[in-house]
């Protein structure tokens, strides 16, 4: 293992980031690579690109603020287009980073009850229908109460 | 990983990334089986376990995770297999260490493949209900390996092989053993108990039956117990060196049952070294041995408690038959003693002061001292014994304790009044001789069974005490209105209130001319100041101090009864005197005189009278002589001193029939108690609650109850009733 403070990671794109050891092991599956002895050459490759950097960042800064300035934060944190919505949570998938992971769920949560209804819903993520018009009609009528 | 990206200028629209090739999972799966493949080669170190994985992750995250998952399996399962052969053609006793090997090398790469799958892991499994990835692991291993037909039996025999040879004294590797136990144990409680406990439990139990069945033959109890015991904590180390601990109580429940519950009987009544030999012998090693072991049995410790118990009654028994051990009381009663103690410290050195144990004890003794029906008065005599000569020079503690003994005796007596008359008589003896060594020793016992039985126990034997003092008193006052008599013969009254002391029959006899004086002047000074008394001499119980001058010149003093002293007091008048002479002059009772005359004539040291004829007994036609040849070593010579002794069988009847006539008034108080709470009562209740109540004096006899209740019945105290001939009722 690394045994200075910070541990270098390279990303995918070969960009190599300085990260605080704290921080670093924040992510899951960095801690648990940093257990292996034989793999020390291979914590330092990453995949997920700048998205990285990002979740880096978010992640140090999760660990400065305070709890009441973190959803403000964050919400301008997440206020980014679809395309790196979806790279951020991919990355906090794969890199098992909890709260990131939480933050990102957040906002998608947030974006769906935006949505006004099924349609919108779709269109924003981009979900293709693949119901038969039999069966949406019998959903929906299923589900009518709910005003969908 | 695909890297098309549209991007969507309109509202945060969205695009699925779409995996477009293919062989995709192929590709994916086919990398991560190789890993698999080197892991196990031991060529871990050149793989990227980012690399690895990211794979896996993709491949679940694509919905793959079946593939991936079935994969594994396949993969895994032929790499055991492999495995599983390796191990089969290992030879001998490297059989075990390669299957440890293996093991080891499996669990290290468990965890590796563990941990490239942790996507897998996390997601994957718990949706679709699947074994985790390290359980998977074990059970195929158990499944391939451990339970592989050609493995199966054949570890087992290896471990089984392994622990007898260690048993039979050889030493075996525990480690190894010890490995080999917790892959069974980690592969499933189950597996081990299977696999392994079940067999070994079974396999011990043989082998300890044998062993019991050859040690019982050759060895004695204490060697056989010795064995037993050693081969329990042997067993007991070995579950800690290398077994699972649960099954420390399973075997040793095997080697209780087999060495020791299945030959309890045997081991308890061996001869010459069983049991009962132990007990006699004091053996209190050997006896805290069979103690421990046998506890741990069902039924362990009462078998022994009942064999000694029954072992205890009939020593007792044989002890209060023995016609030649009854000779002597004191004797008699510290064999007792001896017993007790001898009992107590087995109890408390080799049965770790067991209670129950203690409490066989204590029925033991109850029962068989009551066996002898003379033991109340033996016991009476044994304390006369101590409290004459016996306590002499003994410290106050070491007095206390020899009291207590008695009094823990005392307690097992079932008829505690005849030890209350009996003991009445030797202390009126005692009192009245001045024969007691010591008083504080006297009262300390009044004490102890004044706390055991109450104050009506005692009352009457403080009164003794008491009377003695008021004497003391009584005659410094006597002599001091009458200062004349100092000069002539001394006289010492003990004045005794009739109902403390123990009833005699007063019987006067015809006292010389200068004592009968003397004895008129006491009775009217005492009955100047006691108005309302009747005084009646009991000649039967004094002693007198007499000088006496022989033949030769000899001069010597001579401590005699009162009956001794009226018959040679004659011979100061007459020399010669015949037996009927000396019946008319004494008025004494032929019996008592008979004795009297004996103790003076016939007994060699004390004879200061001459018979004719030289006879033994005492004849009415005898003639007796003062004997002037009359020799002693000593100036005082005792004569005819009237010690506590055991009582003559027509005496001893006396008793009895004094004691019974004492106990019928006790029973009707006690019916009448009863009934008159009760009012209405049955025949069988009470006769229960009257043995009850009397129960700290005596055991009371149904029958007499019977007939105190009939005699209530006829003096109107109680009737019967109309209807039932069984029920009574109390007349007020």
């Amino acid at each position: 293992m690394l045994s200075s403070k910070n541990s270098a990671l390279e990303s995918k794109d070969n960009e190599i980031f300085e990260v605080e050891e704290s921080i670093a092991i924040q992510s899951e599956l960095i801690k648990t690579m940093a257990t292996m002895v034989n793999s020390k050459a291979y914590v330092n490759e990453r995949n997920q690109m700048g998205c990285w950097k990002q979740a880096n960042y978010h992640v140090e800064q999760n660990n400065k603020i305070v709890d009441e300035e973190l959803s403000d934060w964050e919400s301008k944190f997440f206020e980014v287009d679809m395309d790196d919505l979806h790279e951020l949570f991919m990355a906090a998938n794969y890199l098992e980073i909890e709260s990131l992971l939480n933050g990102v769920a957040k906002r998608v949560a947030d974006i769906i009850k935006a949505c006004m209804n099924v349609e919108v819903i779709r269109q924003t993520f981009g979900i293709n229908n693949d119901f038969a018009a039999q069966q949406e009609e019998e959903i929906r009528k299923l589900n009518s109460w709910n005003h969908i | 990983m695909s890297n098309q990206k549209k991007r969507n200028f309109q509202i945060e629209a969205f695009k699925h990334r779409v995996v477009v090739d293919p062989k995709y999972a192929e590709k994916t799966w086919s990398i991560l089986e190789h890993a698999i493949h080197e892991i196990y080669n031991h060529n871990a170190s050149g793989l990227s376990f980012e690399e690895l994985y990211r794979n896996a992750y993709n491949m679940v995250l694509h919905k793959f995770g079946e593939k991936l998952y079935s994969g594994l399996v396949a993969t895994m399962t032929a790499h055991l297999k492999e495995i599983s052969k390796s191990i089969e053609a290992a030879q001998g006793d490297l059989f075990l260490e390669e299957l440890n090997r293996k093991w080891n090398d499996h669990n290290k790469a468990l965890q590796m493949i563990r941990d490239i799958l942790m996507y897998m892991d996390r997601t994957y499994i718990p949706n679709t209900h699947k074994t985790p990835v390290h359980e998977l692991g074990l059970n195929l291993w158990r499944d391939n390996v451990i339970h592989s037909s050609k493995i199966q039996s054949r570890l087992l025999s290896m471990l089984l092989e392994l622990v007898h040879r260690e048993r039979t004294g050889e030493v075996i590797d525990r480690g190894l053993m010890r490995n080999i136990i917790k892959m069974l144990m980690d592969l499933g409680s189950s597996v081990y108990q299977e696999d392994f406990e079940k067999p070994f439990l079974e396999v011990s139990a043989e082998f300890y039956m044998g062993e019991s069945q050859k040690f019982i033959e050759c060895c004695d109890c204490g060697d056989y117990l010795k064995k037993a015991e050693l081969r329990l904590n042997e067993e007991i180390e070995r579950v800690t060196h290398y077994l699972d601990v649960k099954s420390e109580v399973k075997i040793t429940n095997v080697v209780e049952k087999e060495m020791i519950a299945n030959h309890m009987m045997r081991l308890v009544h061996m001869e010459n070294s069983g049991l009962v030999n132990m007990l006699l012998d004091d053996k209190y090693e050997d006896l805290g041995r069979m103690y421990n072991l046998f506890r741990r049995v069902p039924n362990g410790l009462s078998t022994i408690r009942d064999v000694m118990t029954s072992h205890l009654r009939e020593i007792g028994k044989q002890l209060v038959t023995d016609a030649e051990k009854l000779k002597d009381p004191v004797e008699f009663v510290q064999r007792l003693l001896d017993e007790k103690d001898k009992y107590d410290s087995i109890i408390s050195q080799a049965f770790s002061n067991d209670k129950t144990f203690q409490n066989a004890l204590n029925s033991s003794f109850e029962y068989f001292i009551n066996l002898n029906n003379r033991s109340p008065e033996f016991i009476s005599l044994f304390v006369d014994d101590k409290l004459r000569k016996g306590l002499k020079g003994v410290s106050e503690e070491d007095v206390e304790i020899i009291l207590d003994k008695v009094m823990m005796l005392f307690r097992y007596l079932q008829e505690k009044d005849v030890f209350e008359k009996y003991y009445k008589q030797h202390l009126a003896k005692r009192l009245l001789s001045g024969k007691t060594v010591s008083d504080d020793a006297e009262r300390s016992l009044i004490v102890k069974l004044k706390t055991e039985c109450g104050y009506q126990f005692t009352s009457k034997l403080e009164g003794m005490f008491t009377d003695m003092k008021t004497s003391q008193d009584t005659m410094q006052g006597f002599y001091a209105s009458h200062p004349e008599l100092t000069d002539g013969p001394t006289l010492v009254v003990q004045v005794l209130t009739t109902g403390s002391w123990p009833t005699q029959p007063s019987i006067t006899c015809n006292l010389p001319a200068e004592t009968s004086a003397l004895c008129e002047k006491f009775r009217s000074y005492y009955l100047g100041t006691h108005t309302g008394r009747r005084l009646s001499w009991q000649t039967n119980m004094g002693t007198a101090d007499i000088k006496a001058t022989f033949g030769k010149g000899q001069k010597h003093e001579l401590n005699v009864s009162t009956y001794q002293m009226c018959v040679l007091m004659l011979f100061n008048n007459a020399d010669r005197l015949s037996y009927k002479e000396v019946e008319q002059a004494t008025g004494i009772p032929a019996s008592d005189l008979k004795r009297c005359l004996q103790s003076m004539a016939c007994v060699k040291g004390k004879n200061v009278l001459r018979k004719e004829p030289m006879s033994k007994d005492i004849g009415e036609d005898d003639a007796f002589f003062v004997n002037d040849k009359f020799t002693s070593k000593f100036y005082k010579v005792k004569i005819g001193t009237v010690v506590a002794q055991k009582e003559s069988e027509p005496e001893k009847q006396e008793t009895r029939q004094r004691v019974e006539e004492d106990r019928k008034p006790q029973i009707e108080a006690a019916i009448v108690r009863i009934m008159k709470s009760r009012r209405v009562l049955d025949h069988n209740n009470i006769i229960a609650e009257v043995t009850k109540q009397l129960q700290s004096r005596f055991l009371a006899n149904p029958t007499e109850i019977k007939k105190r209740i009939e005699s209530l019945i006829e003096r109107d105290f109680l009737e019967r009733d109309n209807n039932d001939r069984k029920l009574y009722r109390y007349l007020a």
